[in-house]
């Protein structure tokens, strides 16, 4: 009916269905939409895939028992490794908040434009650095070099290296993001720059910064390389630290390619991924959360 | 209403004198969503989710519309019977959020003129003009309401394509925005997107840097990057880009804004050419230069029309109080 | 003490005398004790360090040129043994190349579909899953890999892939080559879900980071949304999907776990894409136990993750100088 319309229709020349213009642009227009949104499907499959299968393989089985019991023989539980878990995962979060935050806040507030420029790409560089290539450093200087052998602390150490460069990169840009008028304000009206950080620096790059070590942490328990090369493995939990542990994402690298006649060690792998799975959620909620909150009260404070 | 909304007034409707008026509650306006507005929402779908300029026809909101006298808005002089205005505006709404940036307005523009819009800034000029070839569509929470024809035709309406639309209706905008490319490339870049034959092309980027006065001064270095012209030589070749793609209406939001006098000078002069063929509408904060091109003069205050009238008359003999003390300088 | 004024020089602190003193106090002494430190520089030292000591315990000179072929026997290590990086070279570079051009393709799709086509909420919520991917750890892509995928691989997609595509390059090859379904494809297939978070992100916000005006300009003289991504968006994005495309496979190169998992361990010349092969990661993941039992064999996997950390050095500089300007003007907004 607009065809119909548009005949003799003075304003003919911007009608969808005139006849005499290119329509193919518009189908292109529309089906590279499509197209494009096919790529989603390409990636979102296999990951609701995974999901899928881990849950799986992971789920029938999963009991209290799985939470409370250690490995043994074939059988047991994942206790000792999610213990080691997260005393490994604390350890490191300490070291990379420590050195990522103080530096972060030097490169942002008070280092040399030229001092500030290289710490940033000294921070990208070893956000780079590949895992393995960490595990090696800490494998040589922290289990051969100190003979203390495969332990938790060196572990810990690596792992807090390998999360050093998120935490410094958000509390770098938490730092720079800081409005401009709220810095010259503070210390027009005669603010130390320690109280202008403390009271009004801090308030508004804290949930960037929580983000960074939230952000951190998940990547830092998601890792393999660095912990398989330095913390050794062990199925109960360890008395001190300097002795090896278990982890999760270790009992996944040990236990993979048991076939099935193996008893339940390929179980005990996929309900390991499964607790991972739920961390890392667990974790991006927490940052969300996190953030929105602070926003919220950010705002209640300023109005 | 849902019959109506696919009545197009033909050729004959606005030949034989039929007011845009009664037009307007003939065609009203579909309150469904035009699909394939660049930038904005996924195909079929209001272009909408994230830019959502929503659209809403005239009856659909009238009782949201705030209480306010509609008839007050003055009326162009002359009477639209004598010539059918190219593009003509019936009781625009805008809202941004809840805040109205637009209250009402009515304007026509006719062929072969320079129509002004003056107005402190804020008043809403820019986002008026915007909505004339619906580049308000890709402005985020941007609600639009009222009539908006072109030819006769509703733009609004699900049958015109915005696209066609600001192909016909042109935009050169406050800050030259020439693409990192050569002179030439940037004038033919509307030609290529239709497709049109290489000497078809090398023709009219030809002709329309020659109608924007930029032939002479570069004719020789058209392979140049146009990132290396002068600020003023910029915004020309945005108008020469825009004139390219033959359009039938060229808007000009505060091209001379960012130039210095001279530059503003050639603007303006080359204004006077470009109004024997094209409808031109152009924004401006500076009261001197409506006076200088425009053939006729709106005076926008805080989102409402104020006065339109013959440019000469506004500014010597403005009838509303407001209008007077804006030209004469005492605030704005 | 009794010198008022800021800590640092240069610092605008006009007022200072209207502050109590116990706070100027602190204030100096937290300073200079935290922040002027070397602990703030840390970042820094961290970087030097591994390089230094993996280049103390590589002992470079004992090896020289012979790392750089193909043959590979060392055990047990004794004076006959070689140690040549070729086909661990040469899987970490196909691999990574091969990983980095698919989630090129598929990134740089979802880039487009998220920053143009796409409505607001599923904007969000695409970009919310994806962000979610990169969290999801390497080593569950692994046994994902193994014990689902790789089956899979082996009895159904390879042996239809290698009868469809025999004439393509790498796709052919002999039937013996699929085996269990590990091997380079499964790898390849693997590290680029992977990888694609991370170029989807640095794509999204090079695209997002266009003036808004050039793309304002597109759409005033008739381009559709397509013709203003592929004229306009993508051309001035160009710089940061290049960019993306460099960290995407330094991400990819030094990925070993899950490779270690998938690729079939067998270092060799692959006679197709379905065949095993083996990463310098991977491999020196694996080895570990041995590089504790024989010195030697540790010098020559140290030298090995040298090279790595050379391999993403260098690609994360390039990557981070093409990315910059996006990620600047990211920040801003």
């Amino acid at each position: 009916m607009a065809v119909q319309n548009s005949t003799g229709n003075p304003a003919g020349d911007i009608l969808r269905y005139s006849p005499g213009h290119l329509r193919l642009r518009f189908v292109i227009d529309k089906i590279v939409g499509w197209v494009l949104l096919l790529a989603f499907l390409a990636v979102l499959f296999p990951l609701a895939d995974m999901l899928y299968w881990v849950g799986e393989k992971a789920l029938p089985t999963f009991t209290m028992n799985t939470l409370t019991l250690n490995q043994v023989g074939t059988g047991g539980g994942l206790h000792s490794m999610i213990v080691g878990t997260f005393i490994i995962l604390i350890l490191s979060t300490v070291i990379a908040t420590g050195i990522g935050v103080l530096a972060g806040m030097y490169t942002a507030e008070f280092a040399p434009r030229r001092v500030a420029e290289a710490g940033r790409v000294a921070g990208y560089l070893l956000a780079g650095v590949p895992a393995i290539v960490l595990g090696y450093f800490g494998f040589y200087l922290l289990v051969i070099y100190t003979k203390w052998d495969y332990n938790t602390l060196a572990g810990a150490i690596t792992l807090g290296i390998f999360m050093v460069p998120f935490v410094y990169r958000a509390t770098d840009l938490a730092f720079v993001n800081v409005p401009h008028d709220q810095r010259e304000g503070a210390l027009a009206m005669g603010a130390s720059r320690f109280q202008y950080l403390r009271r009004v620096a801090f308030p508004i790059a804290m949930p960037t910064i929580l983000s960074g070590v939230f952000l951190a942490m998940a990547l830092g328990m998601g890792e393999t390389a660095p912990l398989v090369l330095t913390v050794g493995w062990s199925n109960t939990v360890p008395t001190n630290l300097l002795q090896p542990t278990g982890y999760l994402t270790g009992a996944i690298w040990n236990f993979y390619d048991f076939p099935s006649t193996y008893g339940s060690f390929q179980t005990l792998a996929f309900q390991a991924a499964f607790l991972l799975i739920l961390i890392v959620i667990a974790l991006n909620v927490g940052v969300q959360i996190i953030s929105e909150h602070y926003r919220r009260k950010l705002r209640g404070l300023v109005g | 209403m849902v019959e109506g909304r696919n009545f197009v007034p033909t050729k004959g409707d606005i030949r034989s004198g039929v007011g845009p008026m009664q037009l307007a509650s003939a065609a009203s306006p579909s309150g469904g969503y035009a699909d394939d507005i660049p930038g904005t929402g996924f195909m079929g779908s209001p272009v909408a989710g994230r830019s959502s300029t929503r659209y809403m026809s005239p009856s659909e909101s009238t009782q949201n519309a705030p209480l306010e006298e509609m008839a007050s808005t003055p009326q162009p002089p002359g009477g639209p019977a004598a010539v059918a205005p190219l593009i003509s505006v019936k009781d625009l709404w805008v809202w941004a959020g809840k805040k109205p940036i637009l209250s009402g307005i009515s304007l026509d523009f006719n062929d072969r003129e320079v129509t002004a819009l003056i107005g402190p800034s804020g008043c809403g000029k820019t986002t008026f003009i915007r909505t004339l070839n619906r580049m308000s569509d890709v402005s985020p929470g941007l609600r639009v309401k009222g009539l908006i024809q072109y030819k006769g035709q509703d733009i609004h309406s699900r049958s015109v394509n915005p696209v066609l639309l600001r192909q016909r209706v042109g935009m050169v905008f406050q800050r030259s925005t020439v693409f990192p490319m050569s002179i030439f490339d940037n004038v033919a870049f509307g030609l290529r997107l239709i497709r049109e034959r290489r000497d078809v092309i090398s023709e009219r980027v030809t002709e329309s840097l020659r109608r924007a006065g930029l032939y002479e001064e570069l004719k020789d270095n058209l392979n140049r990057s146009a990132l290396t012209l002068s600020g003023g030589q910029q915004q020309r070749l945005c108008i020469a880009r825009a004139l390219a793609v033959n359009p039938r209406v060229l808007l000009l939001d505060e091209p001379t804004s960012s130039l210095d006098p001279s530059a503003t000078q050639k603007v303006e002069d080359l204004l006077f050419e470009l109004k024997r063929e094209y409808a031109v509408v152009i924004v401006t904060h500076n009261m001197q230069q409506a006076a200088r091109v425009a053939d006729r003069t709106a005076f926008l205050y805080q989102g409402k029309l104020v006065e339109f009238d013959e440019t000469k008359r506004l500014f010597e003999n403005p009838r509303e109080k407001l209008t007077e003390s804006y030209v004469t300088g005492r605030f704005g | 003490m009794s010198e008022p004024g800021p800590p640092e020089g240069g610092v605008p602190t006009g007022a200072a005398p209207t502050l109590p003193p116990p706070e100027r106090l602190r204030d100096r002494i937290t300073w200079k004790m935290v922040l002027g430190s070397p602990v703030a520089l840390l970042p820094m030292f961290l970087l030097a360090a591994v390089a230094g000591v993996l280049l103390y315990a590589s002992d470079l000179h004992n090896f020289g040129w012979s790392l750089w072929g193909t043959d590979w026997n060392w055990i047990p290590p004794g004076p006959g043994s070689s140690y040549g990086i070729g086909y661990f070279a040469l899987g970490s570079v196909l691999t990574a190349s091969l990983a980095m051009l698919l989630a090129t393709v598929l990134s740089l799709a979802m880039a487009i579909s998220i920053v143009v086509y796409l409505p607001v909420i599923p904007s969000r919520a695409l970009t919310v899953v994806t962000d979610l991917l990169a969290g999801i750890p390497s080593v569950v892509f692994g046994i994902w890999g193994f014990v689902v995928l790789a089956p899979y691989f082996g009895e159904n997609l390879e042996p239809s892939l290698r009868d469809a595509l025999y004439w393509l390059p790498g796709f052919g090859g002999p039937a013996f080559a699929i085996g269990g379904g590990t091997g380079i494809l499964l790898a390849v297939f693997v590290l680029t879900i992977m990888i694609i978070p991370i170029t989807t992100a640095i794509m999204r916000e090079s695209l997002r980071a266009v003036p808004h005006s050039a793309i304002e300009a597109g759409l005033a003289l008739g381009a559709t949304r397509w013709e203003v991504v592929r004229k306009v968006r993508l051309p001035m994005a160009r710089a940061g999907i290049f960019g993306a495309l460099f960290l995407g496979f330094g991400r990819a190169i030094g990925e070993s776990v899950a490779v270690s998992m998938l690729i079939g361990a067998t270092p060799q010349l692959p006679p197709s894409l379905y065949a095993g092969g083996y990463t310098i990661a991977a491999y020196i993941l694996d080895q570990q136990d041995s590089a504790f039992a024989y010195p030697v064999l540790l010098q020559v996997l140290v030298e090995f993750a040298l090279i790595l950390l050379l391999i993403s050095v260098v690609v994360n500089i390039v990557g981070h100088r093409l990315t910059r300007g996006s990620r600047n003007s990211g920040t801003l907004n």
